[in-house]
């Protein structure tokens, strides 16, 4: 399946734990694919909006993902800034799951 | 309450987030800062990382939102100072001979980087380290094949050495005490980040002190305690610092190793509060602390400012901090001191993370240093269970492949 439509194939589903994140990179720009504890899946940008850290290197805990350099916390679902220092909302991207693989499609910016 | 605006002496870390906590908790009338350093304000931590070590300007990490200060229409003093509290009219005089009116009022004038009273110590290529000025001259003398002596083994010494190594410098690190970072690091923690150190280069000198500062201008050696000298091209003197207390002492307000707050972080005159570096609270056990980091000013700021606009919210410290240097992590997080056992982890990656057990095998703090996922996860975990009051076996703890967040969220229920 090399283009179902605008979607693109990242990982299989399972190897993203539960209430967990895992970094996947395409080109020059890495994405954090979230899964929740009831295994619904979400797609963020994984550079942190503060200063510099892998958003995926974090702690998630419910839908909440914090950052590992300075603990600035994002709600994955949506990609709002919940606490300082963090400020600016992470940027999100649809996500789908079929037949076992994660699918994101990206913007067509 | 008074609606005569809050004024804010101080625009660092805590007062800028205290500004930002006021609007953002409704606070609509005149916030006034009175910002002495005459630029936007930024963060403190990078200056000796990501600054020194030539990969940002300080102005790339800025407090405030963009716009901030015109959206919110806050009445932001540029460079000027507060010289002066009148508490009985319940004004602060400022350096430009202007006066502004409070009906509360917040002190947060941070911590002054301790001086080293030894001959010498005005030469040229002498610094120390607290403002993004400082940064910017510091960095002009980092070049390559530069001779730089850093007195004082702390943080903030080691994270410069560790920039000065990476642009090509070579470094040596004097030390009065008998290891590096007695104050805030664990041993074991301390131990780690020295080996690794030196496999970079840096070269330590422990249990000396500097006496005087030599060159007819500039800095061109340092002497020691034993006589011998070292040839540098600059030096930097790291020894700590001290909590700026002179407006708070002329004005009359109880001191006692820092501006003394009570849990509200209300001083002695119920119309002014304090936070940050400056100010010394009262702990739940009737103890006074200060404390010199990031999450501090962070939390007290945006604490302050609800309780000036009413709360009553005590302050229950939650300590965490952080160092970076080269690139690895290291982070402490409650009170590692208070261990009597301490459980450690290895991590498959290299990184050690230190659980520190009470005699209880309550868990008090948690330490790491390594890489940044690892620390990370490990300390958030330690923070989880130390919340939760879990105490998982020492063999979970010690074991890599035990999944204690899983354990955590199990015994949770
Ligand atoms: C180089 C460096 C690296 C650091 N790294 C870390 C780290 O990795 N992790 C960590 O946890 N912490 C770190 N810290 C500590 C952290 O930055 C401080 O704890 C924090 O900045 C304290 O905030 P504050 O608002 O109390 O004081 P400050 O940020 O110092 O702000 C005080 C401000 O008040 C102004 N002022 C003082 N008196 C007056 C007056 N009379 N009128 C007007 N203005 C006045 C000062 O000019 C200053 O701008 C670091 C600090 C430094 C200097
Ligand atoms: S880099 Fe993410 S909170 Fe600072």
């Amino acid at each position: 399946m090399p283009d179902n439509g605008d979607w693109i194939e990242t990982c299989k589903a399972q190897d993203v734990g539960r209430e967990d994140v895992k970094r996947w990179d395409h080109g020059d720009r890495s994405f954090a694919i979230f899964r929740t504890a009831d295994d619904r899946y979400y797609v963020t940008d994984d550079i942190c909006t503060h200063e510099y850290a892998h958003i995926s290197d974090g702690f998630v805990e419910g839908t909440t993902v914090e950052c590992p350099r300075h603990a600035g916390c994002f709600d994955f679902r949506t990609g709002e800034a919940l606490n300082p220092p963090v400020c600016v909302n992470l940027r999100t991207f649809p996500a789908k799951v079929e037949d076992g693989l994660v699918y994101i499609r990206l913007a067509d910016d | 309450m008074p609606h005569d605006g809050i004024v804010i002496v101080g625009s660092g870390h805590a007062g800028a987030r205290a500004a930002q906590s006021l609007r953002a908790n409704g606070w609509q009338h005149r916030i006034s800062v009175i910002d002495g350093e005459g630029c936007a304000p930024y963060e403190r931590p990078p200056l000796s990382k990501a600054v020194l070590s030539g990969k940002s300007r300080p102005e790339d990490a800025v407090l405030f939102p963009q716009d901030f200060v015109e959206q919110h229409g806050i009445d932001f003093r540029s460079g000027v100072r507060a010289v002066g509290i009148d508490r009985d009219t319940r004004q602060v005089r400022l350096s430009n001979d202007d006066a502004v009116s409070y009906g509360r009022l917040l002190l947060t004038p941070g911590a002054e980087p301790r001086l080293l009273d030894i001959p010498g110590r005005e030469l040229e290529g002498v610094f120390s380290l607290r403002t993004a000025v400082d940064a910017c001259g510091l960095s002009g003398q980092l070049l390559p094949g530069a001779d730089v002596v850093i007195v004082g083994g702390g943080l903030i010494g080691l994270e410069v050495a560790a920039s000065a190594i990476q642009r090509g410098c070579s470094v040596t690190v004097i030390e009065a005490g008998p290891r590096l970072m007695t104050r805030a690091v664990p041993p074991e923690l301390a131990e780690l980040i020295r080996l690794l150190h030196e496999t970079r280069g840096v070269r330590f000198i422990l249990g000396r002190q500097a006496v005087a500062l030599l060159g007819s201008q500039r800095i061109e050696a340092l002497r020691m305690d034993d006589g011998s000298t070292l040839a540098c091209t600059a030096a930097l003197i790291s020894i700590g610092v001290t909590p700026r207390t002179d407006l708070a002492l002329a004005a009359g307000l109880e001191i006692e190793n820092g501006i003394a707050v009570d849990c509200f972080l209300k001083t002695s005159d119920p119309f002014i509060y304090a936070a940050g570096d400056a100010c010394a609270f009262k702990n739940g056990d009737g103890s006074r602390l200060r404390l010199e980091c990031w999450k501090n000013a962070e939390d007290q700021g945006a604490l302050a400012a609800r309780n000036m606009m009413g709360a009553n919210e005590p302050y229950t410290p939650m300590p965490w901090m952080w160092s970076d240097q080269y690139d690895r992590t290291m982070q402490i997080a409650g009170h590692p001191e208070l261990g009597e056992q301490h459980v450690a982890r290895h991590c498959p990656d290299g990184s050690l993370l230190v659980y520190h057990l009470d005699a209880n095998d309550a868990i008090v703090g948690v330490s790491g240093f390594g890489s940044l996922r690892e620390i990370a996860r490990g300390v958030r975990t330690g923070q989880m269970l130390m919340q939760r009051g879990i105490h998982p076996a020492k063999e979970a703890l010690q074991n890599p492949k035990i999944d204690l967040k899983a354990a955590a969220k199990v015994a949770a229920g």
